[in-house]
């Protein structure tokens, strides 16, 4: 278990956590874990929240692995399109659809497809509908 | 080209909606989403995580660096981003589709509003949608 130390809690709401807590038999903690996982699955929206964690973990590996030889593919292949799956490079590909499916035979969870070119972030605004969706 | 689709009567008062059926990349798996129409939201199709991993989209994914979502508080969240086709009616559009976890609700934006004409007849409740002689829509179907 891990011990945390949190900044900025509301006092009143402290206060209410701990009598409530106080009156179940609780200690803050298992009252911070419960309200944690309450949390995650609110904010899931339904989904596995375990499954979207290995998910992310996938992605943070494939796109290290991109960052690592991007610059190379730029030299070597522009213009063509780089598979990457299971934390390795599959290959590169005339078209975008021979990645795909590249990606697909490996059977990984996650994977990336991308034209080999210089990027720049693109920015994409949510709107307030994101907002409101978060706070239902 | 041409739809007509009532709002979504699940809020008061109704939002207008469009129903699509979105595929991968490789045109293997679909499914049919109600998304609504948010002419602030400058991307193409947000999704929640549990239909973005429904459809797999997680295989055919841009790299993290390529994509930066932006709240309307100015901070930035990460977006997973990848690609689909969406059919309405007769047509077939590939665009890029997003995901993040805050959502339950799809989202149809800017970037996909600028292919058709978009009406919202407020008195009809009714969401109009049609394409033009000449748009740069992608059609693989029979136009209407």
């Amino acid at each position: 278990m891990a011990t945390i130390a949190i900044k900025n809690v509301d006092e009143r709401l402290h206060r209410q956590i701990k009598a409530l807590a106080s009156l179940r038999g609780k200690k803050m903690g298992e009252v911070v874990n419960e309200a944690l996982r309450l949390w995650i699955l609110l904010t899931a929206k339904g989904a596995s929240m375990d499954d979207w964690m290995k998910l992310e973990e996938e992605a943070r590996n494939d796109n290290a692995v991109y960052s690592r030889e991007e610059s190379t593919l730029r030299a070597s292949h522009p213009g063509e399109y780089v598979a990457l799956a299971n934390g390795r490079l599959l290959g590169t590909y005339d078209t975008a659809k021979k990645a795909y499916a590249e990606v697909l035979n490996a059977g990984a969870r996650h994977g990336i497809v991308t034209r080999i070119e210089e990027k720049q972030t693109k920015v994409i605004d949510l709107g307030w509908s994101v907002m409101e969706q978060l706070s239902q | 080209m041409k739809l007509r689709q009532k709002y979504d009567k699940g809020e008061d008062p109704p939002y207008p909606a469009i129903d699509g059926e979105l595929y991968d990349p490789l045109m293997k798996r679909s499914m049919t989403i109600r998304a609504r129409v948010d002419s602030g939201f400058s991307g193409s199709l947000l999704l929640g995580i549990a239909d973005y991993v429904g459809l797999g989209l997680q295989h055919y994914e841009e790299p993290e660096n390529a994509i930066a979502g932006r709240l309307v508080t100015g901070i930035s969240v990460p977006l997973r981003a990848s690609r689909g086709v969406i059919r309405l009616g007769s047509e077939h559009l590939e665009c890029p589709v997003y995901a993040t976890p805050l959502l339950s609700k799809p989202l149809l934006g800017r970037q996909l509003l600028k292919a058709w004409v978009t009406t919202l007849d407020g008195p009809a409740q009714t969401t109009v949608i049609r394409s033009e002689e000449g748009s740069t829509t992608r059609t693989r179907g029979k136009k209407e």
